[in-house]
């Protein structure tokens, strides 16, 4: 379903950038606009994947080692300027802004047969970022879509609150049978980024993006709220934890899709 | 609005939660007995009909002392009786049942705590026990007043051939049963509000066409036809004591068993030793 959508919505925006075909004269965005400075605006949408540090926990029907890769959907709003340089080349600077809400459930069903939800894992991802970026642009000056590669570089701070509520309800039969894993992960990081794209151009400024990414992130610090219980036991166990400089790097990879506008 | 176009589409590409579902025990594993009895405790607990039929359990307060019911059959037998509450105590009710056109069906019918116990025990199971789910389904459980159950039923006269590939008996007969258990009416009266659909095959034949009939209730306590000084009077609705005293005994049965057999014909009321019960049509 996403996939469809997002090809849609890529497909879509190009051929709403192409809304000049046929139309007669050398109308696209280069004659006029190409070798002039102007402000740049940009609502994009984000797909990355998050490692997450978790406390350990072993249930019936959850389990973690430590470390849950997620797949996370946000979005991203960017406002710049463009310098040009001269000769097709351009450079932008940008102040952006991320924000990703994501939630997976899995709902655990008895059997196929038996109507009855005995587990539950919740598990949601909110992220909030800003960014500042220079990106260096080269112009391929076509009739109809003029088509930009560029190379950006950007650097900003963020946090990302990880919560998994995990529950399953006791069966008749057992004992102490029912579980928890209720935890609240926030962490606050600094990331510096690297991304290769291209820009579709058309000649009213209108443009739609689509960018690749490599986020190097450092975690500086943590802070862990949360219960556990597992079966046969009926001990809740407190998680609730604080680290702070605790630098811890990773690296994130994040495909971004978007429209925006020259103005 | 072409900005709003895509905007939109942004956010329903970002707004796409994911929820899925598994399943977690197969029919081996020791936990699916055990959620078996938790999904049919969490029905029974949910379902708001069982608490409204549960009142009827109290006999004086629900009793409906001398209220008199009509039972008719639909076009087939068009077959009629009639019943009056005639005592109730904290412990049994008695109803007198007449009828002008069949002296089999005259009796009273004693029906005590456990006769009531034994059919809430039956209508828990048969709606809310997923081992029965192929034979039964209810619906109005979330119901205040009305609660329908299906009870499937087959005999198996001649079993399946190897020969074809049907999977079907060669001779069988299947019955539909449909019971409306409504708290207007005592519990066990919903033995006479529903449809019977039965349905034959004989070994090399053709199926036969699904033979159907209803019964229905309805209160008639204060209608010209069980008003003795009417013109209109029905003499099925005659319920004095000259008539009452004339009357067999017959003490309800129920055959918890019945339901677990699901033979074609199998009911929950034994109806040997003078209770001969008006039946639906077929």
């Amino acid at each position: 379903m996403k996939l469809y959508l997002t090809l849609f919505w890529f497909l879509s925006s190009l051929s709403f950038a192409q809304d000049n075909f046929l139309e007669f004269g050398d109308v696209n965005f280069g004659r006029n606009f190409k070798d002039k400075s102007k402000w740049n605006f940009r609502l994009g949408g984000e797909v990355f994947n998050y490692i997450g540090k978790l406390p350990e926990y072993d249930g019936q029907h959850f389990a973690t080692d430590g470390e849950e890769n997620q797949s996370v959907n946000g979005y991203s709003l960017s406002v710049g300027r463009d310098f040009y340089l001269g000769g097709g080349v351009s450079t932008s600077i940008y102040i952006n802004g991320y924000h990703s809400n994501t939630l997976d459930k899995v709902v655990g069903k008895a059997a196929r047969d038996i109507n009855l939800e005995v587990s539950e894992v919740r598990n949601s991802y909110k992220m909030n970022a800003y960014e500042a970026s220079i990106a260096f642009n080269y112009l391929f000056d076509y009739s109809v879509v003029d088509i930009q590669p560029f190379v950006e570089l950007g650097l900003g701070a963020g946090t990302m609150l990880n919560e998994i509520l995990y529950q399953r309800r006791g069966l008749p039969g057992e004992i102490n049978g029912s579980e928890l894993y209720d935890v609240k992960v926030e962490e606050t990081f600094d990331f510096s980024r690297i991304s290769l794209g291209v820009n579709f151009i058309s000649y009213k400024g209108l443009m739609s993006y689509l960018r690749v990414s490599t986020m190097p992130i450092v975690v500086g610090a943590r802070q862990i709220n949360g219960q556990t219980n597992v079966k046969n036991s009926a001990t809740i166990i407190n998680l609730d934890t604080k680290e702070s400089s605790i630098e811890e790097a990773r690296s994130l990879t994040m495909i971004s899709l978007g429209v925006g506008s020259y103005f | 609005m072409r900005a709003l176009f895509f905007l939109s589409y942004i956010f329903m590409v970002l707004s796409c939660d994911t929820t899925r579902e598994e399943f977690l025990y197969d029919k081996d594993d020791p936990e699916y007995r055990f959620a078996q009895q938790l999904a049919q405790s969490d029905c029974i607990e949910e379902a708001r009909i069982f608490d409204r039929l549960e009142v009827l359990g109290d006999f004086v307060e629900s009793g409906r002392l001398n209220r008199i019911y009509k039972v008719s059959q639909d076009e087939n037998r068009k077959e009629t009786i009639y019943i009056k509450v005639i005592s109730t105590s904290s412990s049994q009710t008695r109803f007198a049942v007449n009828s002008v056109t069949d002296v089999d069906y005259r009796k009273i019918i004693v029906f005590d705590e456990k006769d009531h116990s034994d059919l809430m025990s039956f209508i828990k199971s048969a709606s809310c026990d997923t081992n029965y789910s192929n034979n039964f389904s209810a619906s109005g459980l979330e119901s205040e007043d009305t609660l329908t159950l299906t009870w499937k039923k087959e005999t198996i006269i001649v079993k399946d051939s190897s020969d074809d590939v049907d999977d079907e008996p060669e001779a069988y007969k299947r019955e539909t049963d449909v019971y409306k258990f409504d708290d207007d009416f005592p519990l066990f009266f919903y033995f006479y509000n529903g449809s019977k659909t039965t349905t034959q095959k004989a070994q090399n034949e053709e199926e036969g066409e699904p033979q159907k009939s209803n019964l229905s209730i309805t209160d008639v306590t204060d209608e010209v036809e069980c008003n003795p000084s009417a013109d209109d009077f029905n003499n099925g609705c005659d319920f004095s004591s000259s008539t009452i005293n004339n009357l067999d005994i017959c003490e309800i049965e129920i055959n918890l068993d019945a339901y677990l057999s699901n033979e074609a014909g199998e009911e929950l009321f034994d109806n040997t030793n003078g209770c001969d019960f008006l039946d639906s049509g077929v």
